[in-house]
């Protein structure tokens, strides 16, 4: 009778559990906490695998004091770059735009047309305000979520949960979020025009959506003024005093390259025209700093002139760091590449969360329980990571936003090997030519809990149309002092002392 | 006390036979395919770590044959949650493919004592081959969602990169694991301090 008691008891646990570990279910995801404080217990005898493989980094610690000071010097001299970058180069202000600085946190679930920006000075954060990234349009402020009231009811069932601390009333988001829906989002639409086309005459269009090719790169069309037009730069017009009047604080303010295309499709005996604007910045993968367009309030001074090197917040100075170590290093799953790190959500640790050596990225956490976590490392095959290059010969040249690289893992000599596939229609920077150049990596902005500018390693990069592996060299020591991200998304300072 | 302790023996069991299994996978680098250098298509193949056996779950096929059947899911439990501090893997998979594993073991004990040969071979093996596999898809489901949903997550597959190597790896592993078990049975199934955990008849 106990062993059927037993066999039952087991049989509802496993399926249960199996059920739990495919699709978590909210009020019961803390029961995995609970199977997991143990595993603090099991901590100190995993220490031997701090030694083993230790020759093998080849690489320094990150924490070197040497190696610490150069690399931060690095990273702040990229992250003047990339704000200088989305700053107008070829456009002058008008005197009746405030610039508002932005950086990008991530996109906001699903859909590849809405991103997460952290502004300074949200409280002038309107919807509707255009957002560019230097001289180019890049969309509209679609929301401001904290102005949103939060409908907190909670039924009987929530109530019981939340006494059982089971379930918590939701967290308002951040003050300084502000989500941009961006030009190639389907429903958004800017006026726009040519100039000057191939014939020399001007056409107004209407500018949304992605036009419909295979590599969905290509802005969409739409209403042109003429049909002869098919090329020419489109730049922004609105027309003031109508609809949608702060969109009119961009005009002047590019679009892209308008393009035509003969497209035959598979069993169709004719061919179609495609008409698109080939963006002049990479939507997918190459935003990781903004500017909002607000109009000048009568409280504020002069326009701002530009990013300088007193607005720039170190990496790794900016507060919401917590000091940890690795207890052990390896996964029983032996295609992992994972260690454990004595901080856990007691400690503010999330999900996503970036582990560092010095300001070498290290890893992200994979799952965060109550004491420790667990942190997937580059080298972990399949592991994502947006990444920006910045030339080894010099540092303070535009960064160069390379989109997501894919980890294939380690090579015998202990290089990351990292898979990158250009987005079709890249654009190269100028520093990046012929066979192959020396580069440093570094997180790029739109990974949660992860800030821009964390260094990746060194690697040698070519301009390429297709997919190709990088070795990553000098990366980070997990055996080294780490610190893991608990606080948030990282802003710049506004002139004269900011917030963050 | 006595059972307690005899728990936390198994946990310590665990701890150490998982932290011997993490050594042995830091000793063993990542050999490639193919030649990167020159550009081909280079795929790093985790191929010899996979020849690593899983060292707990012979021990807790080892216990579970051993000692009485009501007392399988407190094995798988214990077992479990000292498993969970040694991988990345979700807590509840561990468990779920753990209590599998113990279920397997005394499902094949009805048939005969886990000690013979045959059997300690095709119970760790199959218990290996399994909870590997379930790791995986686990990890392949999670992995999916979370790229759908834009957040933090990594493919076992690595981006397709060693989809191949993929379908081979539960099977080196539970090969590996049934040969270590049939040469060194005895050792699991004789760990000092897990007497304890027996029932006796009278």
């Amino acid at each position: 009778m106990a062993v059927a008691r037993t066999r039952t008891l087991g049989l509802v646990l496993a399926v249960g559990s199996a059920v739990m570990a495919l699709r978590p279910i909210g009020p019961l995801a803390p029961l995995g906490d609970l199977l997991s404080l143990p595993a603090r217990l099991a901590a100190p005898l995993a220490a031997p695998t701090l030694w083993v493989g230790s020759a093998r980094s080849a690489s320094a610690a990150g924490s070197d004091e040497e190696v610490y000071a150069a690399e931060s010097d690095l990273s702040a001299r990229l992250e003047l770059a990339v704000l200088q970058s989305a700053w107008p180069v070829g456009l002058t202000l008008g005197a009746g735009v405030d610039p508002i600085a932005g950086e990008v946190e991530a996109r906001r679930g699903r859909s590849r047309d809405i991103i997460r920006v952290r502004v300074l000075e949200p409280e002038r954060i309107a919807v509707g305000q255009p957002v560019v990234a230097g001289d180019v349009y890049v969309g509209r402020v679609w929301r401001v979520p904290f102005r949103e009231s939060v409908q907190d009811r909670p039924g009987v069932f929530e109530r019981v949960l939340r006494v059982l601390r089971l379930s918590s009333p939701p967290v308002p988001p951040p003050r300084d979020a502000v989500d941009v829906a961006l030009i190639t989002g389907a429903d958004e639409r800017v006026g726009g025009y040519v100039p000057l086309d191939q014939s020399g005459r001007s056409c107004d269009l209407v500018v949304g959506g992605l036009a419909p090719r295979d590599d969905r790169v290509w802005l969409a069309v739409h209403t042109p003024g003429s049909r002869a037009t098919r090329s020419g730069r489109v730049i922004v017009k609105e027309p003031s005093g109508l609809l949608e009047r702060r969109a009119s604080l961009a005009e002047g303010f590019l679009v892209g390259d308008l393009m035509a295309e003969e497209i035959q499709d598979e069993g169709v005996p004719f061919t179609r025209t495609v008409l698109g604007i080939r963006p002049l910045i990479d939507f997918a993968s190459g935003l990781n700093q903004v500017i909002v367009l607000a109009p000048v309030g009568a409280t504020n001074g002069s326009p701002r002139t530009g990013p300088l090197p007193s607005d720039v917040v170190p990496v790794m100075e900016d507060g919401g760091w917590a000091a940890s170590r690795a207890l052990a290093i390896g996964d029983t799953s032996p295609w992992r590449a994972v260690f454990r790190i004595n901080r856990g959500q007691r400690d503010g640790v999330r999900e996503g969360a970036a582990v560092v050596d010095g300001v070498r990225f290290a890893g992200r956490v994979a799952r965060a329980d109550h004491l420790t976590s667990s942190v997937a490392q580059l080298g972990d095959p399949g592991f994502l990571v947006s990444a920006l290059a910045q030339s080894a010969q010099d540092p303070d040249a535009p960064p160069f936003a390379m989109g997501n690289l894919v980890s294939l893992g380690r090579a015998t000599d202990g290089a990351i090997l990292l898979r990158w596939t250009p987005e079709p229609g890249l654009r190269f920077p100028d520093w990046l030519t012929g066979e192959g150049v020396e580069a440093t990596l570094w997180t790029g902005s739109g990974m949660e809990r992860v800030p821009r500018g964390l260094r990746l390693g060194r690697t040698l990069l070519a301009p390429s149309d297709g997919s190709r592996i990088l070795e990553l060299r000098e990366v980070a020591n997990p055996r080294g002092q780490l610190v893991v991200r608990t606080g948030s998304a990282r802003l710049t300072k506004a002139r004269g002392g900011g917030e963050q | 006390m006595r059972r307690p302790i005899g728990y936390a023996i198994l946990f310590a069991w665990t701890a150490i036979v998982c932290s011997i299994q993490l050594v042995a996978l830091g000793l063993i680098p990542y050999p490639l395919t193919g030649d990167g250098a020159s550009g081909g298509d280079v795929v790093p193949t985790v191929m010899a770590r996979m020849l690593v056996p899983d060292l707990s779950t012979i021990l807790l096929v080892a216990v579970a044959g051993r000692l009485a059947k009501r007392d399988l899911v407190a094995i798988a439990l214990t077992v479990a949650a000292s498993r969970i501090a040694f991988t990345g893997a979700q807590p509840f998979a561990v468990l779920a493919g753990t209590l599998a594993v113990a279920f397997i073991a005394d499902g094949l004990r009805r048939f005969a004592e886990l000690d013979r040969p045959g059997l300690r071979v095709l119970s760790t093996g199959l218990g290996s081959f399994l909870y590997a596999s379930w790791l995986m898809f686990v990890d392949v489901v999670r992995s999916n969602e979370a790229g759908a949903r834009g957040s933090f997550g990594t493919d076992a597959s690595g981006g397709g990169a060693i989809a191949i190597d993929a379908v081979l790896w539960p099977f080196m592993t539970a090969a590996a694991t049934a040969v270590i078990a049939f040469a060194l049975w005895p050792a699991f199934r004789n760990l000092p301090g897990l007497g304890r955990l027996e029932r006796r008849a009278f």
